[in-house]
């Protein structure tokens, strides 16, 4: 994903396509859209592979009903529709294999409109110039046409054929392949002649192609944390380890690889030291089992270097708050996006510096693509002195995005440019006038 | 619009917050896009002077100062001096004038004032000094400084 795109969902109205790298940091004051553009996020990639299932109202983000989404147009009016989408580069050996060369990126766009109070889907996208394909829905279960974009034109199927086709299928491109064939098949060659405009065997081959590879763009549903994490408790009984947006499955995930033997075990336990001791959080993370059964309760113990072994319960808050983080962005896995909100709260600024520069090394070094919503200084600098100071760090694994309210309550997102030196290019007029205005202020101005 | 504010004139920046000829830097750097220029030996002088280095620090958040590598002014400092054209003892600012472009410059130092000057050391746009408040459209029409990663 390169860029995320939004129209009128909630505080966007029109804003540019969001530019994303590995890291990407959403700042910005309360309110400015930045939990909305993390579930936008997710929304997107739910759309791409299931039209059918996107859930609006699923935790951490909880969007509402359309009139809570579609973007507010002063009085009683919101907007007709809404959309979601993003783009995403194709590899340079693909764009040329369909005769007809494919434009970089491909692009997905859902579109909504209201239907009894809620969201259904009116239109879903997919294209990269110049093949495309375009599904028309008439409401959640029929489709109304579907149009397909080759270099002979737009080309538009209608009537029975299509409104048959099952709404839950839509999304697959075999189908639409097999669908597409089969119209073109039935229509007369009277009817094609006269539309003139009509895709080849080759096109429809390139048009699936699209499909399936923008579709392939995120191969793991992305993973969202929620801004407050669970309560640590003195034990806990060995549950689900499936992954909570709170972080509850971590205590689990803990006693479930740090009492094993495998490799899995040394990564963690080696990451988790590295990040202990670079934070002052900690130096070791261990497992207190209570019985011998497999089964039996457990604790979560932190030793801080040749002291007893202290409760997760007894140590600081911020321990606790910031260790599901810190599990789940070490053992995702290679090519996954995680959304994170505020993983600096009840940090130390030591620690989120910390939480700055193992963010950017596991972003870079394991190929994991992280959107941090973030209002910590110290982890936005940490991040910028480590593109300044290491080789193996560019501006360009990390992306600003700052999130700005504009008069009339619309927001609008900047991407911010960072150079070499981790000095921020095109900072907007605005950008932090609050903090100028305090240090100005501090110093007597 | 870039301005080099010289390490002798940091604490009274600093601390005479109503001088009119630091108030109009102030408004320039708050109002008017003005960005500060650091790097070298000169970054390091202002790091010793209280406060300056909060004040650094929230300016290059604000993208509101631009911090050349180290490295590359301290090798240009090196260059300037074995010219031997060099009359003040501040062969560092001239470095950085002439690694990021900047041409103005905040400064009571005479010789400094001098070099800073002289095309021969600071290559055209001929350099510029700003003094007082009566000098403002020095900053408002001082030239862009190249980004530091070109």
């Amino acid at each position: 994903m390169t860029s995320l795109t939004m129209n009128n969902v909630r505080c966007f109205a029109d804003p540019d396509p969001a530019p994303l790298a590995p890291l990407t940091l959403l700042v910005g004051e309360n309110s400015t859209g930045k939990s909305t553009f993390l579930a936008s996020v997710r929304l997107a990639w739910e759309l791409a592979h299931d039209p059918m299932s996107a859930d609006f109202n699923k935790e951490p983000f909880l969007l509402g009903s359309y009139d809570d989404i579609g973007n507010y147009r002063g009085s009683r009016w919101r907007a007709d529709t809404f959309s979601v989408g993003f783009s995403c580069p194709f590899p340079k050996s693909t764009t040329k294999r369909w005769g007809t060369e494919l434009t970089e990126d491909g692009v997905f766009l859902a579109t909504f409109k209201r239907q009894d109070s809620l969201p259904v889907l009116a239109q879903w996208q997919f294209t990269a110039m110049p093949y495309g394909i375009t599904l028309t829905f008439e409401d959640a279960s029929t489709i109304s046409a579907c149009e397909l974009m080759s270099p002979n034109g737009c080309y538009t199927l209608s009537g029975p054929a299509v409104e048959q086709m099952p709404a839950q299928y839509a999304g697959e491109p075999w189908y639409l392949a097999h669908v597409a064939r089969s119209y073109l098949k039935r229509e007369s060659a009277a009817r094609l002649t006269e539309a003139g405009e009509r895709p080849n065997e080759q096109h429809i081959r390139a048009i699936s192609f699209v499909v399936r590879r923008i579709r392939e763009e995120f191969l793991q549903r992305p993973y969202a944390t929620a801004p407050i994490r669970t309560k640590p408790r003195r034990t806990y009984d060995p549950l689900s380890l499936r992954p909570e947006p709170e972080g509850g499955h971590v205590p689990m995930i803990l006693a479930k690889t740090l009492s094993g033997k495998s490799r899995q075990r040394a990564r963690l336990q080696k990451a988790l030291e590295k990040f202990g001791k670079a934070s002052g959080l900690y130096s070791a993370v261990k497992i207190k089992k209570l019985g011998r059964k497999e089964g039996t309760p457990f604790q979560v113990k932190l030793n801080f270097g040749g002291q007893p072994d202290f409760n997760l319960v007894d140590v600081g808050y911020g321990v606790s708050q910031a260790l599901p983080i810190v599990v789940d962005i070490i053992r995702a896995e290679k090519g996954s996006t995680l959304l994170i909100q505020q993983p600096e709260v009840h940090l130390h600024p030591r620690a989120q510096a910390a939480l700055g520069s193992l963010l950017i090394e596991l972003a870079v070094a394991e190929k994991k693509r992280f959107i941090v919503e973030t209002h910590s200084d110290y982890l936005i600098d940490r991040v910028r002195m480590d593109i300044r100071d290491s080789d193996k760090l560019s501006p360009k694994d990390v992306q600003l995005l700052y999130f700005d309210r504009q008069d009339g309550g619309n927001a609008d997102i900047h991407a911010l440019e960072l150079d070499k030196q981790g000095n921020i290019t095109n900072a907007p007029a605005g950008y932090r006038d609050f903090f100028l205005r305090e240090e100005h202020r501090f110093i007597g101005v | 619009m870039a301005l080099i504010i010289d390490a002798n004139k940091v604490a009274d920046y600093l601390n005479h917050t109503h001088d009119p000829a630091n108030r109009v830097i102030y408004d320039w750097i708050e109002n008017k896009g003005g960005k500060l220029v650091f790097g070298g030996r000169q970054l390091q002088e202002w790091g010793r002077i209280n406060k300056a280095g909060r004040y650094v620090r929230t300016l290059l958040e604000a993208g509101r100062a631009l911090k050349y590598a180290t490295e590359e002014v301290d090798n240009k400092e090196g260059e300037v001096e074995s010219t031997g054209l060099c009359h003040s003892d501040d062969p560092h600012v001239i470095a950085l004038a002439c690694v990021s472009g900047a041409r103005v410059l905040y400064s009571q130092d005479r010789d400094l004032c001098d070099d800073f000057r002289n095309t021969n050391l600071v290559p055209r746009p001929r350099g510029k000094i700003y003094k007082r408040a009566q000098h403002r459209r020095l900053l408002l029409e001082a030239p862009a400084c190249r980004s530091p990663s070109s």
